[in-house]
């Protein structure tokens, strides 16, 4: 049964590509803390336009994620949220945060029974030239850049401000990204 | 043969990375994260074959970014799909009245997603390959009549704009029917192809064109360039036509092919309603040029005074 999570369907949405797969599940979890921080903050002050957007956005990605009870219930409180009183939202965004705990089990179950290669990276690089080479495909708003911060990542520990260079690239924040890199390489 | 390239628009990481990965293979993939992003990345680059625009985004929706898109004249014949996790027909609908090629359903099948780009992009490629061929000349490989009246026009506009003087000059090639009738028609084709290439080999800058314009005769534009350039340019054009060295027995004025050339500037003094007064004018200062004798340049404005 695919109770929570459909891997197979996700894994095939992704042209078969688990490892990658196994990655954006990640990113997907770690990224919801703050997604429903701001749910909370705009059912609060009862700014429908953003609850609306930030269940939208919730749903499409949990929805190409295979994560098909959530997308289920996040659908459901798109459609009603507006007939909701606070309270109810925040009973929905209740059972919601429960049902992701549920699907994070396991998304980790199955993590666990299947460990994730080690990417492979290319310690010939130096930082200036994984740096240069990114920053040609970010003036061009290339894709392909985001593939290219597996080499940034042996360079975390040295510099701190890498790793959020590489956050602004995973989130595909390019220009910011851009700006941030051509610092780097000014040495500022 | 370079992949066709495809532009996502999606607010959402996650959303970026699955619907990348289903077709980064077959593409080259650009990416923005918002629509203010995506009239950049339009802006400053290549246009892409493709467009996948999600509907729901902060600030510029999907809709907005369509229409601003749209507007722009470059842009006006990308093919964008829409890719929402906007479910209802209605939506649906909407999105295709706006004039979308197609609108896909979050969450996607990745072979239908494939299978519906691929249909789009081949059909973009195709539509690329007959709007170049309608605006080439099939001889030399220049821009026709039709493109270069097309390149006059936003050139014109431009100048309105900016009141930088342009320049055109008309040229045709001397005693070419003698050509024709003395080498034949196939000859004379050949002799256009290296024609056609010693002009093109003249132009150095993005906006400045050269066209067949029909029969022996090419012409050229010149934005932000006045007439005294633009006769250094005349003289260059005859210089390489000249240095192809195309033997023309039947010729009055040398033993080689050569050209004469009609010159008109614009400038912020002068009053316009339209360039084909120009286009007129650049084709007097031609007349004049072969009433001269050929083989020369002649200004518009230096009928009745001198010819060079």
């Amino acid at each position: 049964m695919n109770e929570h999570i459909d891997f197979d369907a996700g894994i095939k949405r992704l042209g078969g590509n688990k490892t990658l797969y196994l990655q954006l599940l990640q990113r997907f979890f770690d990224s919801t803390t703050e997604s429903f921080n701001s749910l909370k903050d705009a059912i609060a002050i009862k700014d429908q336009q953003q609850i609306k957007m930030l269940l939208h956005s919730m749903k499409g990605a949990s929805g190409n994620l295979s994560i098909v009870t959530l997308q289920h219930m996040l659908s459901n409180f798109e459609r009603q949220c507006e007939s909701f009183s606070t309270e109810e939202c925040l009973i929905h965004v209740h059972n919601i945060q429960q049902e992701i705990q549920q699907s994070q089990q396991k998304y980790q179950q199955y993590q666990s029974l299947d460990a994730v290669a080690p990417s492979s990276l290319h310690p010939q690089k130096t930082l200036i030239e994984c740096l240069s080479e990114l920053e040609t495909k970010l003036r061009n708003s290339e894709f392909i850049a985001v593939e290219q911060v597996l080499n940034l990542k042996k360079f975390v520990e040295h510099h701190s401000d890498i790793q959020t260079l590489i956050t602004k690239i995973e989130n595909f924040e390019y220009a910011l990204a851009l700006e941030l890199l051509l610092g780097l390489k000014e040495g500022k | 043969m370079s992949k066709p390239t495809i532009l996502i628009v999606d607010d959402e990481p996650t959303n970026i990375q699955v619907l990348a990965s289903c077709i980064v293979d077959d593409y080259q993939l650009k990416i923005a994260n918002s629509g203010a992003s995506a009239l950049e990345v339009l802006d400053k680059g290549q246009a892409p074959d493709l467009i996948l625009l999600d509907v729901i985004m902060p600030e510029m929706d999907g809709y907005e970014t369509f229409k601003r898109i749209r507007e722009k004249t470059d842009h006006a014949n990308i093919p964008i799909i829409f890719i929402s996790a906007l479910n209802a027909v209605e939506d649906e609908a909407k999105g295709l009245e706006l004039g979308a090629s197609d609108y896909i359903h979050k969450p996607f099948h990745s072979g239908i997603v494939r299978a519906r780009i691929k249909t789009h992009i081949d059909l973009k490629l195709k539509t690329d390959m007959l709007e170049h061929a309608s605006l080439t000349d099939f001889l030399t490989g220049l821009p026709n009549r039709r493109a270069f009246d097309k390149h006059l026009d936003r050139e014109w506009q431009y100048f309105r704009r900016r009141r930088l003087p342009l320049s055109l000059i008309m040229i045709d090639v001397d005693y070419f029917k003698a050509y024709n009738d003395t080498y034949g028609h196939m000859q004379g084709d050949e002799a256009l192809k290296q024609i056609g290439n010693a002009l093109q080999s003249c132009i150095n800058r993005s906006h400045d064109v050269v066209a067949r314009y029909g029969g022996e005769e090419f012409i050229a534009v010149f934005p932000e360039t006045d007439i005294s350039a633009a006769k250094h340019l005349a003289s260059l054009f005859q210089q390489r036509i000249f240095a192809a060295n195309i033997a023309h027995s039947a010729s009055q004025v040398s033993d080689r092919v050569t050209i004469s050339c009609g010159l008109v500037e614009v400038n912020d003094r002068d009053h316009y309603e339209d360039y084909q007064a120009l286009l007129q004018e650049a084709d007097e200062a031609l007349y004049e040029a072969k009433a001269k004798g050929r083989n020369c340049i002649v200004s518009y404005r230096d009928i009745g005074v001198t010819a060079e």
